[in-house]
């Protein structure tokens, strides 16, 4: 067994799957110019979806839950869905973007 | 395929990484962080002017690069504990203090971040988005300080290259740990940084 067995495997794809859509967060939250607020409102919304995405590879994938008791991989799953809708909905209760 | 994709793959058994204490320490601690994130957005829905005037003085570019930093930390910790499963000493003893390096990277980086601020006059109690700013991003940052003391730990147990099965339990509770300071940040970047 070499570096090279532990390095070929799924989470250092996950890892560069997860700096590219980092990238992706990055591009479309920092230079991207949908033109209208509306538009701003939908950027947004594909913002919160790809971070919570994000942290449900993170939490599969990297701290293994995907393989754990299902209860607890319950709670997870529960908790990217649950929050993600909160915050989607908390931010539609605000005013038009200011842009 | 590692070892708990491999068992998985069998459909023999399912395998709790770590303490369950942690589980319930990582499970309480991201509930309050939701709150936080609730919190945040709830009182930007009442002023999104003063939020989003205030938003466009951070550093987007630190940010994401705080973002990558946590990213690549978390995967050497991944492949720190996949190392001490497999008793690779060597490999083991240099992922540790790699991740560890990342965050002090991340700590640069704020360092940084919070003088620019400071010394423009920006502080907790200019208003209400720079005040959750520091108070969520202090926090969090608390959590990277902890993280990297348990790194550490982590560093010394692989250096004397305890991997028993009790020693691999608590490389897997260390790990997610420092996930879960990964994946606050995750959140946290976009909300304070993106959200337009």
């Amino acid at each position: 067994m070499n570096m090279m067995s532990l390095i070929n495997s799924k989470v250092t794809y996950v890892w560069c799957f997860l700096a590219v859509l980092t990238g992706v967060s990055w591009v479309l939250g920092d230079g991207y110019d949908p033109g209208t607020a509306e538009g701003y409102r939908y950027v947004t919304i594909a913002l919160l979806v790809l971070a919570f995405f994000k942290t449900r590879l993170v939490i599969m994938y990297f701290m293994e839950v995907l393989n754990a008791p299902l209860p607890l991989r319950g709670i997870f799953e529960g908790w990217v869905i649950v929050v993600c809708g909160i915050l989607i909905t908390l931010y539609l209760t605000g005013g038009a973007p200011f842009v | 395929m590692n070892v708990t994709e491999a068992a998985a793959a069998r459909g023999k058994s399912r395998h709790l990484p770590g303490e369950v204490g942690l589980w319930i320490f990582v499970l309480g601690d991201m509930l309050i962080f939701s709150l936080f994130f609730c919190v945040f957005l709830f009182y930007r829905a009442h002023d999104v002017a003063t939020f989003s005037a205030s938003q466009a003085t951070l550093n987007m570019n630190l940010g994401a690069l705080n973002t990558l930093l946590l990213l690549t930390s978390s995967w050497f910790v991944v492949l720190g504990v996949e190392a001490t499963r497999r008793k690779m000493k060597s490999i083991a003893e240099k992922m540790f203090p790699l991740a560890f390096l990342c965050g002090v990277g991340f700590g640069v980086v704020k360092f940084f971040e919070y003088g620019e601020k400071i010394s423009k006059g920006v502080t907790l109690t200019t208003n209400d988005f720079y005040m959750y700013y520091y108070i969520f991003t202090g926090i969090h940052f608390l959590h990277v300080l902890i993280g990297m003391g348990v790194l550490l730990f982590l560093w010394s147990k692989a250096r004397r290259g305890a991997f028993e099965a009790g020693d691999v339990q608590t490389f897997e509770s260390g790990g997610a740990y420092w996930h879960m300071v990964d994946l606050l940040w995750i959140v946290l970047f976009p909300l304070l940084y993106l959200v337009k």
